[in-house]
């Protein structure tokens, strides 16, 4: 790419900086910068370490020695190299490679470790437009609960996370990933839901099926 | 047809499945001996008095009848569409046409199956499609394998988890949007 292609550098800034130290919250800004403007990039990203990732994000696809399972902590010495792709240009590597959603779940979640992500704003409601692929994705009960709770209504981070009995960190995680994934409808006006103490409404019946089938399952 | 319906039953009862298999008339559709008609029965124990009841009806529309008794029975329904089906997005916005009821009020999941073999079209254009005729609607749509214990057992928590969260938020929510 470096030989035959004109690179340049891209520098993502931040204004949540602290919740980038670990170098992944680096590479999630710059990949989101690109999505946001829905441009035919190539994306080049080197971690020290590590062999570099390719993103085509004309197929939505990208190509990484690493296994997403074994995500380092930290990303060190993070480098990038952007360029537009021209018009009927080959595919950065052999198709199909990985799915971009694979990538954006696992940086989503990982990347800036309980914070919400630099381009979310506080004061934010979220609400779910379509679900994740769970099918695909590595992901906790817990996650799916809160999914189930963003499906049915607008919520900030921390009125998720009660809803869902869940660590506020857990639902700011949730939320960085599904806005990467572009799966959320946003709103700063939408008055917040009465969120009842108990998320299921079952206080007087006890654990909610939910939660009993979660145990005799022991998920 | 074809989804892996009787499999997936299998995969998630703990009691030893009741299947009733009858020759398959549609050789054109699915190419395999038989295919399961009528029912299949499994079960998951919760506790001496309560357990979980799956039933496992066919998709051919020849057999509607027992849609009817599912439609007023049922909590909840996982959908399991074959993605290597002539059309599959076009099956699901059926079923979903034919139980209106049980989407609306949360008890609804999509399994698209044998995505490995067709991987298009994705779980995002059947969101995609759906949305266009029920924008208000929001169904979990996963690729899973029926064969998969661990991936039935998420559909199902994730069909019950959904139902509880509708029944909770779901009045406040509509109102909310």
């Amino acid at each position: 790419m470096r030989d035959s292609r004109r690179g340049s550098t891209l520098e993502p800034t931040s204004p949540d900086s602290a919740a980038q130290d670990n170098g992944w919250g680096q590479v999630t800004f710059a990949i989101n910068s690109i999505l946001q403007i829905a441009a035919p990039m190539l994306l080049r990203i080197d971690v020290e370490g590590h062999d570099p990732l390719f993103i085509d994000f004309r197929h939505g696809a990208f190509v990484w020695a690493t296994d997403l399972n074994e995500l380092p902590v930290d990303a060190t010495n993070v480098t990038f190299e952007t360029e537009q792709a021209l018009e009927g240009a080959p595919p950065l590597f052999r198709l199909p490679g990985y799915s971009l959603d694979l990538l954006l779940w696992v940086l989503g979640n990982n990347a800036y470790r309980g914070h919400l992500a630099p381009w979310l704003r506080p004061g934010e409601r979220y609400r779910l437009y379509q679900w994740p692929n769970l099918g695909q994705h590595l992901h906790e009960m817990t996650q799916t609960q809160m999914l189930a709770v963003l499906g049915n209504g607008y919520f900030s981070p921390a009125e998720l996370a009660v809803a869902a009995g869940a660590p506020v960190e857990e639902a700011y995680n949730l939320i960085n990933a599904l806005s990467l994934l572009r799966l959320l409808r946003v709103s700063e006006d939408v008055a917040p839901l009465v969120v009842p103490s108990a998320p299921t409404g079952q206080k007087d019946k006890g654990a909610s099926l939910f939660a009993r089938l979660r145990a005799r399952l022991g998920r | 047809m074809g989804a892996g319906m009787t499999t997936a039953i299998k995969a998630l009862s703990e009691i030893e499945v009741v299947s009733t298999e009858a020759n398959n008339s549609e050789r054109d559709v699915v190419d395999k001996p038989t295919t399961t008609v009528a029912l299949d029965y499994g079960e998951i124990v919760l506790s001496n008095d309560e357990k979980i009841r799956m039933y496992g009806i066919p998709g051919q529309r020849r057999f509607d009848f027992m849609w009817a008794i599912l439609k007023t029975r049922a909590e909840g329904m996982v959908l399991l569409v074959n993605n290597d089906a002539e059309n599959p997005i076009a099956e699901m916005l059926a079923f979903v046409e034919d139980f209106r009821e049980l989407c609306y009020k949360g008890g609804v999941v999509v399994g698209v199956s044998r995505s490995e073999i067709a991987p298009q079209p994705t779980t995002g254009e059947f969101a995609r499609a759906l949305a266009e005729v029920h924008p208000e609607l929001t169904v979990p749509i996963f690729t899973l394998d029926p064969r998969s214990k661990d991936q039935m057992q998420m559909a199902l928590l994730t069909l019950i988890v959904n139902l509880e969260m509708r029944e909770t938020f779901g009045e406040a929510g509509v109102q909310q949007a």
